[in-house]
């Protein structure tokens, strides 16, 4: 079975188009599934902690995680559990697909 | 859907922007590409009408007029998922989008496209919307007033 989401990478050029900086910056990805869109952008960036409350999409991600991307951590956890605990303030929160 | 985004604007800087990507609400379509040109095979349903995106277009909103955060920037895109199948496009969608609803006239318009074109591939193009908001500082104490 082949399947590909976005080859046009139409969500990501969206991304980049926003009016904002990306390099240096640390995000907040909330929904992250199994890292696709991470990935995408994750280069760009200083720092990520990419939030999957499903224990298979997690396990996916990290499963999937490149090389060189050493400054993404996954954490499966949901926003809820995440809010009680962190004390980091984050430069970008990225809702993917997930309100 | 607001106290998510509550609890998002505590994690933020003061400077900081959130990106926020859902679908738009509008229908799911089920695409037959053709050379140069395109067959509409059918719209996908899901169980809850599609209701949870236009819950979550009223959440941003709710979060702009109360001052959490300002709408920097709002657009659409076209996301599309292709497969080399109808089914296996609707293995994936059963795998993964557990409120999907492909109906059978769908199923039959895929099977006799597919004859009628002699082909198999199909794509399915959702309409989703991309907002960057600003965090504001918000109103001191709006959340507990009426």
């Amino acid at each position: 079975m082949t399947i590909l989401l976005d080859p046009e990478h139409n969500e990501s050029n969206a991304l980049f188009s926003l009016p904002i900086a990306w390099t240096g910056k640390s995000v907040l990805e909330i929904g992250s599934g199994d890292g696709r869109l991470t990935w995408r952008y994750a280069k760009k960036v200083a720092h990520v902690i990419a939030l999957e409350p499903d224990s298979d999409k997690h396990a996916a991600a990290l499963a999937n995680q490149p090389q060189g991307f050493e400054h993404v951590r996954f954490a499966n956890l949901g926003l809820d559990a995440f809010a009680k605990t962190s004390i980091e303030k984050f430069d970008l929160a990225l809702l993917s697909w997930s309100l | 859907m607001v106290h998510a985004l509550e609890q998002i604007h505590d994690l933020l800087k003061p400077n900081g922007y959130l990106i926020d990507i859902h679908p738009s609400g509008e229908l799911v379509e089920f695409i037959l590409p053709l050379d140069g040109d395109e067959q509409l095979i059918g719209y996908m349903q899901e169980t809850d009408d599609y209701i949870e995106y236009h819950q979550a277009n009223d959440a941003l909103d709710a979060t702009v007029t109360s001052g959490l955060f300002q709408m920097v920037e709002s657009g659409e895109i076209e996301f599309l998922t292709h497969a080399n199948s109808f089914d296996d496009l609707k293995t994936f969608l059963d795998e993964n989008w557990s409120d999907a609803i492909i109906t059978d006239d769908v199923v039959a318009n895929a099977k006799e496209f597919e004859k009628k074109y002699g082909e198999s591939k199909v794509t399915l193009r959702e309409k989703v919307r991309i907002g960057l908001l600003k965090v504001l500082r918000g109103i001191k104490g709006w959340r507990n007033q009426p």
